[in-house]
């Protein structure tokens, strides 16, 4: 009919040419996605090798430099938890006290009775309820570094400040919503906090300018505050599943995180704590488990089994480890092995640790029913045992070591150095114990509600600090004061240097009490 | 104008062209149709989101105002319609009216970035080369097909392969991987048939483009299917009407004045270079407007600011999860809404400045890189 098309020169290329380009498409295609034929997914290994942070902001260039003593541990760290509440064995304390100085704090949250963390002319406030934090500094501090004044001088200056020195709010620390708060107590080096928010934001900032030195935002949720262990933070997080715990690593100084991380297959009960040498952790899971985890080796050295959770973090005493649970039963378990060695059966369940009273055999526990108890940790019985009958804030015991006149007026073991339990007792007062016999050995009456255990600081010889929450006129404002107490001779000796006819007003109560206490012989069976 | 009065007389002498016009047309109101239904949303209707190379965005208003724009554009369309169909003799106003429509669309698409989608990438290129460009059957052809391979190309990616796009199907995930390899070899496959000048290889690859764009309708809209139906039935008219054409030559033996061939090469060389640019240049914003964008997630992206006051420092919360995800990791206006963040917190007390890192990253990519960080974004 009519003649087909020319043929085109080209066409003897066309097939091959598409040919080529279809075999390389399918290649691709594979190459890409080599999981086609298999049942794993590609959204799955896409997702497996995928960081889940974002990096630190801001980032490390903009970050200022900082010396190697910044990143140690501040002596208030989570890190040296177990030695918080001893008192500096070179300090020897008078059971006799008066407090010479307050100073009125200004009240951080209005809502809600904050917790603090004193370290040295730092005072930190924060709650788990609050997505701030706030730190205070003494103003008269500053003023005396600023003129350059010398030591001694500042000394003699707040020696004989009056009452009305103040203390100032330095800076605050806000998470961007109400809702963020803060997950737990904050962590300090010697120039940094670290806190960490629900919302798994994790700050570094500056504990001097309150600048943000850097802030990582995880995918997974925080647990606890990340604890400061050579350089690194060991930030404990929930894994995507909701299942175990995954440890990531971060670094301090510039906030990124380490490829390392730890996944482990439990739930943590409570937060990691570290043993005193610093070379293990000690993990307590939901399940009841105790693991000591060794940070040279990378591995779990022992396990525990216990049917109930921890309630606070264990303490490493004299070869043993030792720890109350969600039972009341506190147990020693061998620190190289995790042998249980004694178990003894509390009054109540705890939520503190215990603390070691250092040159004896004695630990303490206060029960959250308010009962002091004492164990001698080589039998593993109970020593005695008291009623505080506390109406504190705080509720933690310290660990204090009174003077050799102490000693010898209370009749103290010579060998046991004279170290005695402060614990808070009843309303607004210090209770000393005599660890080994339980008797008072003496008593400190405060003006207001104890908001802190005593607060050493290598500044204040003889004496330390102690946050009392007092009210105003309305009765119904809190105001938070920081008290200085300092042994009865020296603060006899400053006010009589201060007034030419000393009129000793401060704390009559107390200075009576004190004396009193001297009679007063408590044991468990007394007070029973 | 000369060279307007070639393209007219191409129009009167082909019947598959005057189709094309009036399918031209036709999808001309389907545009209508998909862009009033994003200004009729109370949400988002009147934000409109210029394009970067306008220095201002106050003059988009016209397209939203009350939608006067888009009627009139909608009315245009409508009557060059009704004129493609009335035959050759009123193709120089169809013409004329098809152009005018083409320029108004032109001036809203590039007013607001929101109306950015593939498939208006290519009526524009075929609409632009109808009325300008000698020998339009090649070039459409050409364009066609260069369409597909181009977007088959962009699929060629981890993204695609996960199958994210067929999740609204709710089928198994493996389903939906091999689902999107099979859509790959579809449009690298199937649009060389069309091309094909044998009746049974058209209708092979029409049926499988068909089906093709009648699946994606189901995945995603239908708009995109009925933009594409209506270009793919130009294919076999203009096989029936080069058959037409061959069959003449037998009865007819004057000599025609034919448009150059060469257009078609040239028309598919320009298209696929186009759509290369932004390999080599890389932006944030699509580099052109006629660029077929890329079949990919959304970005992640996570902005981290904090203001500084003289005695605190609070992290900012920035929550554009709510955001169009095509707009949500926009440097830009993650820029400009910190800008307006900081005027608002300039009236309260003790505040200075803040500080501000933005960090995004694609579904293949496992870490997040930093687009910006600005320690004093209150004083730039």
């Amino acid at each position: 009919m009519y003649d087909e098309n020319p043929k085109s020169p080209f066409q003897p290329f066309i097939l091959p040419v598409l040919g080529v380009l279809w075999i390389a498409v399918i290649v691709s295609i594979f190459k890409l996605n080599p999981y086609l034929f298999t049942r794993t997914t590609l959204s799955e290994q896409v997702q497996k090798n995928k960081e889940d942070w974002v990096k630190p902001f801001p980032s490390r260039q903009l970050q200022p430099e900082l010396t190697e003593e910044a990143l140690k541990p501040s002596k208030v760290s989570l890190a040296h938890y177990f030695k918080n509440n001893i008192s500096p064995e070179n300090d020897r304390i008078s059971r006799k006290l008066n407090r010479i100085k307050k100073r009125t704090i200004p009240t951080p949250f209005d809502d809600k009775d904050p917790h603090w963390i004193k370290d040295n002319s730092q005072i930190i406030a924060w709650h788990p309820e609050k997505s701030h934090f706030v730190v205070y500094e003494k103003l008269q501090e500053e003023k005396a570094e600023s003129e350059q004044e010398s030591k001694e001088a500042a000394k003699e200056q707040e020696e004989e400040a009056s009452d009305s020195a103040e203390i100032v709010k330095r800076w605050s620390f806000f998470f961007s919503t109400d809702e963020q708060h803060l997950i737990d107590r904050p962590e300090l080096s010697q120039s940094l906090i670290f806190a960490a928010s629900k919302a798994n934001t994790l700050v570094a900032v500056d504990r001097t300018t309150g600048k943000l030195r850097w802030s990582l935002q995880l995918g997974h949720k925080l647990l606890w505050s990340p604890i400061l262990i050579n350089d690194k933070l060991w930030v404990s997080t929930q894994p995507a599943n909701g299942n175990g715990t995954k440890v990531v690593l971060v670094e301090a100084e510039s906030g990124e995180p380490l490829k390392d991380s730890l996944d482990w297959s439990f739930d943590l009960a409570i937060r990691p704590s570290l043993n005193e040498a610093k070379q293990a952790l000690y993990l307590a899971s939901k399940a009841g488990e105790l693991q000591k985890y060794s940070l040279e080796e990378n591995k779990f050295l022992w396990t525990h089994k216990g049917e109930t959770p921890l309630t606070a973090p264990p303490i490493e005493v004299d070869g043993q480890v030792v720890f109350s649970n969600s039972d009341g039963v506190a147990m020693g378990l061998d620190v190289k092995t995790g042998e249980a060695k004694w178990d003894y059966k509390l009054k109540d369940p705890s939520h503190s640790s215990f603390v070691a009273v250092p040159d004896s055999p004695f630990i303490a526990i206060l029960t959250d029913d308010g009962y002091l108890h004492t164990l001698n940790i080589k039998t593993g019985t109970g020593q005695w045992r008291f009623n505080t009958q506390s109406k504190a804030i705080n509720q933690e015991l310290f660990a204090v070591r009174l003077t050799n006149k102490d000693i010898e007026e209370r009749e103290l073991k010579w060998h046991y150095k004279g170290w005695v339990i402060w614990s808070p007792c009843v309303e607004n007062r210090i209770c000393m114990f005599n660890p080994e016999e339980g008797n008072m050995v003496g008593r400190l009456f405060t003006t207001g509600q104890i908001a802190t255990p005593p607060l050493f600081e290598d500044a204040l010889k003889d004496g330390f600090h102690l946050i009392l929450k007092k009210f105003q006129d309305d009765k119904t404002t809190p105001k938070w004061e920081l008290a200085e107490y300092i042994e009865r001779s020296k603060f006899l000796r400053l006010t009589q240097k201060s007034r030419p006819k000393p009129q000793p007003k401060a704390e009559p109560q107390a200075e009576k009490s004190s004396e009193n206490s001297s009679e007063t012989k408590v044991n468990q069976e007394a007070n029973e | 104008m000369e060279w307007i009065i070639n393209n007219i007389w191409e129009l009167k002498k082909s019947v598959s062209l005057r189709y094309l016009g009036f399918f031209l047309s036709l999808n001309h109101v389907i545009t209508f149709f998909q862009w009033n239904q994003l200004y009729s949303q109370p949400e988002v209707g009147t934000q409109v989101v210029c394009w970067n190379f306008f220095p201002r965005c106050a003059e988009a208003a016209f397209v939203t105002g009350g939608g006067g724009a888009l009627y009139t554009y909608l009315g245009l369309a409508v009557l060059s319609a009704l004129l493609f169909l009335m035959g050759a003799a009123v193709a120089s106003g169809a013409w004329t009216l098809l152009a005018t429509t083409f320029a108004l669309k032109l001036c809203i698409y590039l007013f607001d970035y929101r109306l950015y989608e593939n498939i208006q990438v290519l009526l524009i290129f075929i609409e632009l080369g109808f009325l300008l460009v000698p020998n339009k059957t090649g070039f459409t052809k050409a364009i066609f097909v260069g369409y597909f391979l181009t977007s088959g190309l962009g699929k060629i990616s981890t993204e695609w392969l996960t199958g994210f796009v067929f999740e609204p199907l709710n089928l198994p995930t493996k389903t939906n991987e091999w689902l999107a390899a099979l859509s790959v070899f579809c449009e690298f496959f199937f649009p060389f048939f069309i091309l094909s000048s044998k009746l049974k290889r058209l209708s092979i690859g029409f049926a499988f483009l068909l089906a093709y764009q009648f699946f994606w309708g189901f995945a995603e809209s239908f708009y995109p299917l009925a933009y594409t139906f209506f270009i793919l039935c130009f294919f076999p008219i203009a096989l029936w009407e080069s058959g037409n054409i061959e069959r003449n030559y037998v009865y007819r033996s004057f000599i025609r004045p034919e448009p150059s061939k060469a257009w078609a090469p040239i028309a598919f060389i320009i298209f696929i270079v186009v759509q290369a640019l932004p390999i080599w240049i890389q932006s944030e914003w699509p580099i052109t407007p006629v660029e077929v964008a890329r079949a990919s997630l959304p970005l992640e992206c996570e902005q981290k600011s904090f203001a500084v006051y003289e005695d605190k420092v609070r992290l900012l919360n920035h929550n554009f999860e709510n955001e169009p995800p095509s707009i949500r990791c926009h440097s830009k206006i993650r820029l400009s809404q910190l800008q307006q963040l900081c005027r608002s917190l300039k009236k309260e007390e003790n505040f200075q400045t803040i500080f501000s890192q933005f960090a995004s990253r694609s579904f293949s990519e496992s870490q997040f890189s930093k687009i910006f960080e600005i320690s004093d974004i209150c004083k730039k």
